[in-house]
């Protein structure tokens, strides 16, 4: 073997992921190789000066995530503002690119009949929303709905940067109704009492 | 710590807690993971908070299909390529302004040592330093095998690459580490002749 095809195999030995076959060839070659057995000596330190890096995780890591996801006393004080949720909607198409109208048409009527709201035209509303939460998700819909959903209540939610709250709603719990396609998010205006609900296309 | 499925159903159905509880459970992991890739930890915490917190708001797509920390490893590793790729176009600016691109690497100053632990502090210092001019694949890889322990299926998933090219990617990372290693002038595989090393700039 070569001292070129013994440097994966180095590799994979020092990771415990050779062949016993591979791990026979390359013992033979390092018996007369000293350059190669270097060569292990070198990855196993260099591996131990990696590991030795390893700190802790800051004291305060969990706090901040939790802190930036929404705290429940906060959630306390927004649920009787929303109860009183008013009753426009308004049906957007979000995501990377445009939405076909014929999607906005399929989803939309599904949303209306289960949750009674009406809809209007895709409009650009919140735009710097749309970019945060939908960062992770291909196509999306924002629908407004007319009230606050019992479901809702122990539901997590996250704070937005205008004040907004996204509610997710898992699909076991709300979107049963509305097809095995969909997610939903619901997000409420802090001041305009108003709900959205965020339609999302499960798995992508 | 409960089941893991059981956690995190608890989780989707909104309990906040119950999240804290997976926060607590791979703070570490994530960190370290985060902290290999940017090198300073004032970003690697904010990374890693970032990926906990992508993680809350994308659970309901987890669909069980991986080990759940594969999926959140995936996650983190996304959202540091995102990070360096957005540094890189900021730099490409900053660059034009002022020639020092170094970056500041930060290993954690804890006053003052005894010798030995001298050298062992100059030896995480060059491997530290060696880690960031690797490329970033190859050091992702690397840091996920020897940082965060996986395996090479369970990185070729986080990856989603084949097993063969996890073998020899984290062969050809260690390869150059080495080479960085040499190159800074460390004491890291210095019994390694010239010859062989020659030889290997033509392959690797």
């Amino acid at each position: 073997m070569k001292c070129e095809d013994a440097l994966l195999l180095i590799s994979g030995h020092i990771d415990g992921e050779n062949t016993p076959q591979e791990e026979q060839l390359l013992q033979e070659h390092l018996a007369d190789c000293e350059a190669c057995r270097a060569v292990l000596q070198a990855y196993t330190e260099a591996d131990m000066g990696i590991a030795s890096l390893t700190e802790e995780a800051p004291a305060d890591l969990c706090e901040k995530v939790m802190a930036s996801i929404g705290a429940p006393k906060k959630k306390q004080r927004w649920l009787p503002v929303l109860a009183a949720a008013a009753a426009v909607a308004l049906v957007i198409g979000l995501g990377s690119g445009h939405m076909p109208a014929m999607q906005q048409e399929e989803a939309v009527p599904m949303v209306a009949r289960t949750m009674d709201v009406e809809f209007a035209e895709p409009a650009n509303f919140f735009p710097e929303i749309n970019g945060q939460i939908l960062s992770d998700v291909r196509r999306a819909y924002v629908v407004e709905v007319s009230e606050l959903l019992p479901e809702m209540e122990n539901c997590p939610y996250e704070e937005l940067e205008d004040g907004s709250l996204l509610y997710l709603l898992p699909s076991m719990e709300m979107a049963v109704e509305l097809s095995e396609t969909y997610d939903l998010e619901l997000f409420f205006h802090q001041q305009a009492e108003k709900a959205y609900a965020l339609l999302t296309v499960k798995g992508e | 710590m409960m089941d893991e499925k059981a956690l995190i159903r608890q989780i989707l159905a909104g309990d906040q807690d119950a999240f804290a509880q997976l926060v607590q459970t791979y703070q570490k992991p994530v960190y370290n993971l985060c902290l290999r890739m940017v090198s300073n930890p004032t970003d690697a915490e904010d990374l890693a908070q970032e990926a906990f917190v992508k993680a809350w708001r994308g659970l309901r797509f987890y669909k069980h299909e991986a080990a759940f920390s594969t999926w959140l490893y995936r996650l983190t590793s996304n959202v540091c390529i995102d990070f360096l790729r957005k540094q890189k176009r900021q730099n490409t600016i900053s660059l034009t302004m002022e020639e020092d691109g170094e970056q500041e690497l930060e290993v954690p100053d804890t006053g003052p040592l005894p010798e030995e632990r001298v050298l062992h502090r100059e030896k995480q210092q060059a491997v530290s330093e060696a880690m960031a001019q690797l490329e970033e694949e190859y050091r992702l890889a690397l840091t996920l095998r020897v940082v965060n322990e996986l395996s090479y299926e369970q990185i070729a998933e986080v990856l989603d690459i084949k097993v063969g090219t996890v073998k020899s990617r984290i062969a050809r990372a260690r390869e150059r580490l080495r080479k960085n290693l040499l190159e800074n002038g460390n004491i890291f595989g210095n019994i390694s002749s010239n010859q062989t090393e020659r030889r290997r700039d033509h392959e690797m």
